[in-house]
């Protein structure tokens, strides 16, 4: 019965995910769009596929999607949230000491991350700005409320972060991780772990309120010999606010040498 | 003032005037008002659908701005061939997937519906027709037959990408008291019943066959 219910499982899976002859992100969103029909093979294949069929009807339903008596307050909440995350880049910028500084992180910046790798970022911005906004998108490692330059805002949306480091696992290991661990930070009431390919698409997350947490079997089962993973972790203090992010480190299961040296443990 | 009336000509502009603008902004601070100006415009509808998938407002904050982080990130490779809002909510359904299938591991996600309320007999694809009939592909075909609307989107969110009952329940504003375990159920059965009609056909067609040689 368990299998059963099992393949079940895997043919509804596999019946209502999407095939290689499905739409495209491009082609959907051309059927949602088009009015007249958005081609043979879009149309054709929109009859058929209840996969493509649900993908276009739920981009009509964000489209549509009212909030309720109940939700109208979170939403409006949400989004103050996000206004507020914006840092003026105007007054950043204005105030920007001639030479870089590395002190100096805004959280929650959107705008401030993406400048620093933004292709149509301007050269003076680049110049003059990338140095507040530290170089490369690192963060800062300065535990301290830090002494600003003259001229830099000291504002309410301006946070230094305490450090916070990720200590295991790093570098080549003899099998999958058994746990992460990182260093507490002052004020932090939870830390934010994400684990990522190379390509930091991110294939596990989970929030806690300790400084180290046990590897799930989904992510040990995907560290297999030679794949680097990427982590980082970051602090949250009671206000949901980041004061802390580590850099993102790499570890990998070392791939079994024919000199006897003991293999990665098999998970799974 | 010059700013000023910048900011109102953009206010008055649509998202592809928009984007163009900031493809074109001449300084650092251009650009990120009219960045502004357009994120904002869809701050309601990204922090709505957030706030569904997720079931808390924090969550939810955290989820759309990520959602809002990547689109800053893709900006450039937006080409205009769909709307703004098309595009913004193909990069919030996949941000909502990776995060539904990063917590997969958690029981509630994992059972399935008909084992939850203990009708299993009647629900089941059985061993018999899932030899015979039940490839994927036939049932995909199925699906899109004899599935409403609502059941599709509830199958496909929870069978393909693993989100939970409860967050597809909100996510579509299912109003019934079960939610989406609910459709999950109907759909079942729907697609057994329209399995057994089709070994029916077959099984005449078999007969038929037998009786003519």
């Amino acid at each position: 019965m368990g299998e059963t219910k099992q393949d079940d499982r895997l043919i509804l899976r596999e019946a209502s995910g999407p095939t290689p002859d499905c739409l495209s992100d491009d082609e959907l969103m051309a059927a949602f769009e088009s009015e007249n029909g958005a081609g043979d093979r879009i149309t054709q294949h929109m009859a058929e596929c209840a996969h493509c069929q649900a993908e276009v009807a739920l981009m009509r339903d964000f489209h549509e999607a009212e909030a309720g008596a109940d939700e109208q307050g979170h939403v409006a909440w949400i989004a103050e949230q996000l206004k507020a995350s914006f840092v003026e880049s105007e007054t950043v910028e204005r105030n920007a000491p001639a030479h870089p500084r590395r002190e100096v992180k805004s959280r929650g910046s959107f705008l401030r991350d993406f400048f620093g790798t933004n292709p149509f970022a301007t050269t003076a911005w680049a110049g003059a700005s990338a140095a507040l906004l530290v170089a490369g998108g690192l963060w800062i490692q300065d535990a301290t409320r830090s002494t600003l330059a003259p001229g830099v805002i000291d504002g309410p949306q301006v946070f230094r972060t305490t450090s916070i480091e990720g200590l295991s696992p790093r570098g080549d290991l003899t099998a999958p991780p058994e746990s992460f661990e990182w260093n507490a930070v002052d004020g932090a009431t939870a830390y934010k772990i994400e684990a990522m390919e190379v390509d930091r698409s991110i294939v596990w997350a989970l929030q806690t309120e300790s400084a180290a947490v046990a590897a799930p079997a989904q992510l040990r089962a995907i560290a297999v010999p030679g794949k680097t993973l990427l982590w980082r972790v970051s602090a949250v203090n009671s206000a949901g606010q980041t004061v802390a992010i580590s850099e993102v480190e790499r570890f990998r299961v070392a791939v079994q040498s024919s000199g006897g040296e003991p293999a990665a443990k098999k998970v799974r | 003032m010059r700013a000023d009336r910048m900011m109102l000509m953009c206010k008055q502009a649509g998202d592809q005037a928009l984007i163009d603008a900031i493809r074109t902004a001449g300084s650092a601070v251009e650009r990120t008002r009219l960045i502004n100006e357009l994120f904002e415009r869809h701050y309601p509808r990204v922090a709505l659908w957030c706030l569904r998938f997720t079931g808390d407002r924090e969550s939810g904050r955290d989820l759309a701005q990520d959602v809002f982080l990547r689109a800053l990130r893709g900006l450039d490779s937006y080409r205009g061939a769909s709307k703004f809002s098309t595009w913004l909510y193909v990069i919030a359904r996949n941000q909502c997937i990776r995060s539904a299938q990063s917590r997969a591991s958690k029981p509630e996600q994992l059972q399935d519906p008909s084992v939850l309320d203990g009708r299993k007999a009647n629900l089941e694809l059985e061993d018999e027709r899932l030899e015979r009939e039940a490839s994927a592909g036939f049932v995909r075909r199925l699906m899109a037959e004899t599935l409403d609307e609502t059941e599709r989107k509830v199958m496909t969110l929870h069978y393909a990408e693993d989100v939970p009952l409860a967050a597809i329940s909100r996510l579509l504003a299912l109003q019934n008291a079960s939610g989406a375990k609910a459709y999950v159920v109907s759909a079942k059965r729907k697609l057994n019943r329209a399995l057994s009609r089709h070994r029916a056909r077959d099984e005449r067609e078999r007969v038929i066959r037998q009786e003519g040689a």
